[in-house]
């Protein structure tokens, strides 16, 4: 049998060949939702141990007992330096100071499926307490001092997620029945608390301290006036200050930078320190005189520290649950059915760019999957016929045969290969082209329109 | 009709400049009479012979035929002498950084060539003789300390041919190798929208060529030796209609693999298209916002530098622009896999010829 090309060239006694493809009666596509879930969820969740201060990472299980780091806040060797004239008399006297070591830094969260813009963060922190004696190393020891029986202090860990929402700065309210106390004066200025910012570069803070001079029988000091307390009843004096976790103050402010990166700015106190000495001095040094003797005191310390940092970002997930569809011809094959008819299913590969929504021409609501399941299912009812035939290389290139040529294919006895009645149309959709033994071949893969 | 097979050696390294002595290009049957000879029937002659007197022409059958378009090459003003001497001298100027291999192509056709060439380096003065057996010649010049912009004089003295034509198909430092019938044992390349069997199926398609050259000069073997023969160097396959003398390139390929090997003057080349490199390319995720097709494509290709796609029809295009996918994202990853994906999206096959990526419908 030879075959016709209706071009401008006709060519004989090719070889060819040609079989039925692909009938395809079902169209099976699995749609991505792409829309954000209503309801808000834990996105991320990072846990900071270690801070970096100047360019050193400190562990933070570490850093109460690496004072060294922290201007040499070591309550054990808080020492007296007093260099004004006083009254002469006995006096108990004191010296204490707070401080607190704020720790801001920033997580960039970055996330492979976009995020919303309804974004926010938690910020938890655990931590342990402990007291420090004079000449102690062992931050968790309890001394057996007497003049500490009062105090209501216990040294345990603890964990306290103070949660902060979005932007907005949470700042502790001091503990008003401590605050209120005449004795509890001693502590920072509220602003302390309150001045440093989330937004601010990793850097640790050394909050504002206060000292204070107690005098027994309420002589002022002729040099700074400062407020007295202190239980001058006892060698040791001691202020009824528990730093619980109310003092803790925890700033978290989130920034999304793009769809797949988030950044969360945080704002910690990673210690908060109180310490305190005193000594009951006998009558001597002071009559009259200016000193500056130093005494070393009786001293001790409360420590709060963070030993870690819980950061938890909220938000709206991307819901990429694919849509198992399959799409079938009517009977009338002018419209779809969502059923398997049988096993002839062509299949779309699920990936993130095909939505559910995704849809054709302006018209929002006609689908992409549907329009394409119809066309193809109505292209491919009857499956195609496959054409495969060798051409000479000078009268394919004369003919300017590339892939998308259409061909007829006319038979020896002057029909065509046809389809209800019509001429099959093929087109070219492989060539392979080849030059050997001065033979110079196109062989063409033909598939039907 | 036949075929033929170009491999840029892709070793560029520095730009030789016309040397003014010399025209570029000239439609000569004379080495006096650049100029005046006549085209009959679209081809002019060149005449490699002369008589004594080396001004009229020689009936010896030595008349050559060349395109009307020219002779591409330089040509002595001179005939080379009884003996083949010839005083052509070539001062090669370089800018910019000095090669290290210099590539020079005599008439191949005629088998003339230089017996002897002497190169003399500008900047130290050092000297290499180099003889010559054949037309195509390379010369490794890295043993002579060139240094930027430095310059090569090179004397062709002593020809292979008396009373002949001495000339220079091209000197360079980019070698485009040619070859024809009588170099090609076999050729096999691509162009193919679909994979071999038809399948109705999204994604690329990659292209693919093979070629087998006889080494008749052992140049590529020299190369080989060289290490001057490259993954990715481009080959080009034209068919050449000589009745009509026209030409049209078949496809254009990168190579994949060369297999030289020394105990064999056959060459094969296994060659695929620059899709490949496709998988080294990295795009981040695309920030969410309602695309096209189209736009996605574009977005893409945005990565890819030095290729472009276009469309096989009005119809695919117009596919591409009308499928709309509200807050569209990708997820990061190489060029091919977002590729594929779109491919998916769109139901569509991508393919290399010549120069392009064409996108086409797989249904």
């Amino acid at each position: 049998m030879a075959i016709q090309l209706l071009t401008p060239r006709i060519y004989r006694n090719m070889k060819w060949s040609i079989t039925p493809k692909d009938m395809f009666d079902t169209v099976s596509m699995s749609p991505i939702t792409n829309l954000y879930e209503t309801e808000s969820s834990v996105l991320a969740t990072e846990e900071i141990t270690s801070v970096t201060i100047n360019g050193h990472t400190y562990n933070l299980a570490n850093i109460g007992s690496d004072l060294s780091a922290f201007n040499n806040l070591n309550p054990t060797y808080i020492r007296n330096v007093y260099n004004q004239s006083v009254f002469q008399g006995l006096r108990t006297w004191a010296k204490g100071r707070t401080d607190i070591l704020m720790y801001s830094g920033s997580k960039l969260f970055t996330f492979e499926r976009p995020i919303s813009s309804s974004l926010s963060a938690t910020i938890a922190v655990s931590g342990v307490s402990s007291l420090v004696t004079k000449n102690s190393k062992n931050f968790e020891e309890l001394p057996a001092l007497e003049d500490l029986k009062n105090i209501n202090y216990s040294a345990a860990d603890w964990i306290e997620t103070n949660k902060n929402s979005s932007s907005d700065v949470l700042t502790r309210e001091y503990d008003e029945t401590v605050c209120s106390n005449p004795w509890a004066t001693n502590i920072p200025d509220k602003q302390v608390w309150t001045e440093w910012s989330p937004n601010g570069p990793i850097s640790s803070y050394q909050g504002a301290s206060k000292e204070s001079w107690s005098e027994e029988q309420n002589y002022p000091l002729s040099g700074e006036q400062v407020e007295i307390w202190g239980n001058q009843n006892q060698t040791g004096v001691y202020s009824p200050i528990k730093i619980t976790n109310d003092f803790i103050s925890l700033k978290v402010q989130v920034t999304k930078l793009d769809d797949y990166n988030v950044r969360v700015a945080y704002a910690v106190p990673i210690r908060f320190s109180y310490i305190a000495a005193s000594q009951y001095l006998t009558w001597r040094s002071f009559i009259g005189i200016v000193t500056t003797t130093q005494h070393e005191l009786e001293s001790y310390a409360f420590l709060d520290r963070i030993t870690k940092i819980t950061i938890q970002l909220n938000g709206l997930a991307l819901d990429t649950t694919g849509n198992d569809i399959s799409y079938s011809l009517n009977e009338a094959g002018t419209g779809l059915t969502e059923q398997t008819i049988n096993k002839r299913i062509y299949r779309v590969e699920k990936n993130e760019l095909f939505t559910l929504n995704t849809y054709y021409r302006n018209d929002t609501a006609q689908k992409w999957s549907n329009k394409f399941a119809l066309e193809f299912l109505q292209k491919y009812q009857k499956g195609k016929y496959l054409l495969n035939l060798d051409v000479p290389a000078k009268w394919a290139i004369e003919n300017k045969i590339h892939c998308n040529s259409q061909l007829k294919i006319k038979l020896q006895d002057n029909t065509y290969i046809e389809r209800k009645g019509s001429h099959c149309v093929f087109e070219v959709k492989t060539i392979e082209k080849s030059f050997k033994n001065n033979e110079f071949t196109f062989s063409l893969g033909l598939l039907e329109v | 009709m036949r075929v033929q097979v170009q491999i840029d050696y892709q070793l560029n390294i520095g730009t030789i400049p016309l040397p003014g002595a010399l025209p570029a290009q000239c439609n000569v049957s004379h080495g006096e009479f650049l100029t005046n000879t006549k085209a009959f029937k679209g081809y002019k002659g060149f005449h490699f012979a002369a008589n004594s007197d080396q001004k009229t022409i020689k009936a010896d059958g030595s008349y050559k035929f060349y395109p009307d378009s020219g002779y591409q090459g330089f040509v002595a003003k001179s005939f080379t002498d009884a003996n083949g001497n010839c005083d052509l001298t070539v001062d090669l100027q370089f800018t910019g950084e000095a090669p290290k291999q210099l590539f020079f192509q005599f008439d191949s056709v005629d088998n003339t060539y230089p017996l002897k060439m002497t190169l003399t380096i500008a900047s130290s003065s050092l000297r290499k003789i180099v003889d010559v057996n054949k037309p195509t010649v390379m010369v490794d010049v890295s043993e002579l300390t060139l240094v930027a912009n430095d310059s090569i004089s090179i004397a062709f003295s002593k020809w292979n041919k008396a009373n002949y034509t001495a000339k220079i198909v091209s000197m360079s430092v980019n070698y485009t190798g040619i070859y024809n019938l009588q170099n090609l044992i076999d050729v096999r390349c691509s162009e193919n929208a679909f994979d071999a069997q038809l399948n109705i199926k999204p994604g690329i398609v990659e292209q693919y060529a093979d070629v087998s050259i006889y080494d008749r000069d052992q140049l590529i073997h020299q190369f080989a030796q060289a290490e001057l023969l490259k993954e990715n160097q481009q080959v080009t396959i034209l068919s050449i209609d000589d009745e009509n003398n026209t030409s049209e390139i078949l496809g254009k390929y990168r190579v994949d693999e060369w297999q030289v090997e020394a105990t064999s003057s056959i060459v094969k080349i296994n060659c695929t298209d620059p899709s490949s490199t496709f998988e080294n390319i990295y795009i981040p995720s695309a920030p969410v916002r309602t695309r096209t097709v189209d736009n996605l494509l574009s977005f893409l290709f945005g990565y890819i530098q030095n290729y472009t796609f276009t469309y096989i029809d009005s119809a695919t295009q117009t596919a591409c622009e009308n499928i709309k996918i509200p807050s569209s994202w990708c997820l990061k990853g190489n060029v091919l896999e977002v590729l594929r994906k779109i491919c998916e999206v769109g139901q569509l096959r991508i393919y290399w010829f010549i120069n392009v990526f064409i996108v086409a419908r797989c249904y």
